[in-house]
């Protein structure tokens, strides 16, 4: 049947190219596609995961509650504790505290309204995805790292001092004198607004907390269950859960992969509807060769096979190619990366997303496709090569000649 | 005999008009009890809020014309200043770079979280500076005044005060905005005579703008004849 479907293939080249092409490029569409989708999901969720939560994220329970007024009175005390019980747990890469709180900067008679973040510079992946424009990470207590935006708008660069002001978790509110040590700039948009980053320890003195943070990330690398890390820390007024749930994008992430799914089916059924008209033009066109092949002994249904055949390795070599091209297309993106800012992308801060996405394809999913593709286009072919089963050879060929 | 009782019907009303009091009057009285020249005072705000109960001890330093010096004297703020000077506002903090200075609408910030903003806690206490007064009505114990601000620069445009007779201390308030909006009403207790003037030594603030939740400042000593230099009142001051 390879033979003579092959055969048959090449005898109408420009049938069979028409056909061809259409699946190349709803290959080359979808697989483009999908690797942008791929691209911005993997990079929303990792800006997640490394900037926002962890992959498992621990507050206080009360924290949570009251989260709008932001209680630091509820911070998790004792977090070097905690993290040190944290990291026995099998699958725990690493731990680190964080506090994140509103405050003001002061510079002569100027002031700003700021994002301070107190991290450990060591275990934080706060700095994975960016540049340090200049300068250094800092070394002493009272030394800041600060975002190249604040840098701008303050007018301030390396060793220039200013103070910040902030609530403290007794009610009351205090302001700390610091230093300019370095200036950061993130790739992950969110980041690169009007903050600075104090060490946890220094900023937990200003805030009197108790070698405390206002959240815990915990780093995995397999499936971790939040149950897990509950049972070795043992505190009931701790709330432990899993990034995805706490989240939006990782709640909308499953949405819309369907979603890329849907439409990765309706482009290929467009694409398909090509090869349907070239289906059923080639039986009408092959009406005399169809009735011979019944006249020697082939059984219709044989003879609809040859044809859903042909279609299937029609399909199965455009998306062959098509994978190739989209897959050469895609890591050429993969390499130089596509600017969402210059893209209009800086509307959709708040999502974790990056200024540089890399695109990208896992190679089952080229598989996928292929599969995919060759499945609508052959079952799209399946009712009009139902019309070979009522031809009657001798009528036929008589109509032919 | 109708004549006589004409006469004696004028003479009764004279007479009332000779001893009843005007509101400016209550008014005056009241300032001559409120300001003082000077004042040291050593007090505890209790602060309570839906998240629980804070207190912190704190000196506060002032003088009639509203220079305020207010210094946090115990627990981890220790050291913390704030420094009230015409409309603007001086914070020291200890371990700040710098003295950061607050005007305008930040004096309407509230003082370490609690019920009573910055401007609530220092200026010129001065009604008849600043207000028109209205007497509402009066009670065997007290005068209900209602003020109306001069200037639009009042942190509260109107207030309805309740004021003893005997005392001349406002023993409630409601402390609304230009619109009459209530914004915080406040009620003291606890008064004593100091030297001549009559102090009351506990004060709860509401704010009304918040879910619930209130303050009280109580007085722990009093001190109002020591002269205080106008350095104290000084930014320089403020970091020594």
């Amino acid at each position: 049947m390879f033979k003579l479907a092959w055969k048959n293939i090449l005898r109408n080249k420009r049938r069979s190219i028409l056909s061809a092409s259409a699946i190349f490029l709803a290959i080359i569409m979808v697989s483009a596609m999908l690797s942008l989708y791929e691209g911005m999901i993997d990079d929303m969720r990792q800006n997640t995961i490394d900037h926002q939560l962890g992959n498992i994220n621990i507050k206080t329970k009360l924290y949570i509650e009251n989260e709008r007024i932001l209680p630091l009175q509820f911070y998790i005390s004792n977090v070097d504790e905690k993290m040190g019980k944290i990291s026995q747990v099998e699958g725990v890469v690493s731990s680190t505290a964080v506090t994140r709180i509103p405050s003001m900067t002061f510079l002569g008679e100027e002031s700003y309204n700021v994002i301070t973040y107190g991290v450990d510079f060591d275990t934080s992946r706060f700095f994975n995805q960016g540049i340090l424009n200049e300068g250094t990470f800092p070394t002493k207590d009272k030394q800041v790292l600060i975002s190249s935006k604040l840098a701008d708008e303050m007018n301030i660069g390396v060793k220039d001092a200013f103070t910040f002001l902030t609530k403290t978790a007794i009610g009351g509110s205090n302001a700390l004198g610091v230093t300019v040590s370095g200036i950061y700039s993130s790739n992950n948009m969110d980041m690169n607004n009007l903050n600075f980053f104090i060490s946890n320890k220094q900023l937990s003195k200003t805030l009197r907390m108790v070698n405390g943070a206002t959240e815990i990330f915990v780093f995995t690398n397999s499936t971790v269950l939040p149950s897990e890390i509950e049972k070795v820390i043992n505190d009931s007024t701790l709330s432990i859960t899993d990034w995805k749930d706490n989240s939006l994008i990782g709640q909308l992430l499953d949405l819309v992969k369907v979603m890329y799914g849907f439409i990765e089916v309706i482009f290929l059924l467009f694409a398909s509807t090509i090869i349907l008209n070239t289906t059923m033009m080639s039986i009408i066109e092959r009406k005399r060769e169809i009735a011979t092949l019944v006249a020697l002994g082939y059984s219709p249904h044989w003879v609809r096979r040859l044809f859903l055949f042909e279609t299937a390795l029609l399909t199965l070599l455009a998306s062959i190619l098509g994978s190739v091209v989209g897959g050469i297309f895609i890591s050429i993106l993969n390499k130089t990366g596509l600017d969402m800012i210059a893209m209009g992308g800086g509307s959709v801060s708040g999502y974790a997303m990056s200024s540089y996405i890399y695109p990208f394809l896992p190679f089952e999913n080229y598989i996928y496709l292929i599969i995919i593709a060759i499945t609508i286009s052959t079952l799209t072919c399946y009712f009009p090569t139902k019309k070979i089963l009522k031809i009657q050879p001798a009528k036929a060929l008589h109509d032919e000649t | 005999m109708k004549k006589k009782l004409i006469i004696f019907t004028l003479m009764a009303i004279v007479s009332f008009n000779l001893f009843a009091i005007d509101v400016n009057t209550i008014v005056k009285n009241y300032d001559n009890n409120s300001v003082f020249e000077t004042s040291i005072v050593e007090s505890l705000i209790v602060i309570k809020d839906s998240l629980g109960t804070s207190k912190q001890n704190i000196k506060s330093w002032s003088t009639k014309d509203g220079k305020t010096l207010i210094e946090i004297t115990d627990g981890p703020d220790q050291g913390q200043k704030v420094l009230r000077l015409n409309s603007s506002i001086f914070l020291y903090y200890p371990e700040a770079n710098q003295i950061i200075r607050l005007q305008g609408s930040a004096l309407k910030d509230s003082f370490m979280g609690s019920d009573f903003s910055y401007e609530d806690l220092s200026g010129d206490d001065s009604i008849i500076n600043n207000y028109n007064a209205t007497l509402m009505s009066e009670d065997n114990s007290s005068y209900i005044v209602k003020l109306q601000a001069k200037s639009r620069k009042e942190p509260y445009q109107t207030q309805i005060l309740t004021i003893e007779k005997i005392t001349f201390v406002c023993t409630k308030a409601t402390l609304m905005s230009a619109s009459g909006k209530e914004l915080r009403k406040m009620e003291s207790s606890d008064i004593r005579k100091v030297d001549d003037k009559y102090v009351a030594f506990k004060v709860e603030m509401v704010d009304l703008l918040k879910r619930q939740g209130s303050t009280t400042l109580i007085i722990e000593s009093l001190d109002l004849q020591t002269p205080l230099d106008d350095y104290l009142f000084s930014t320089d001051n403020l970091s020594w």
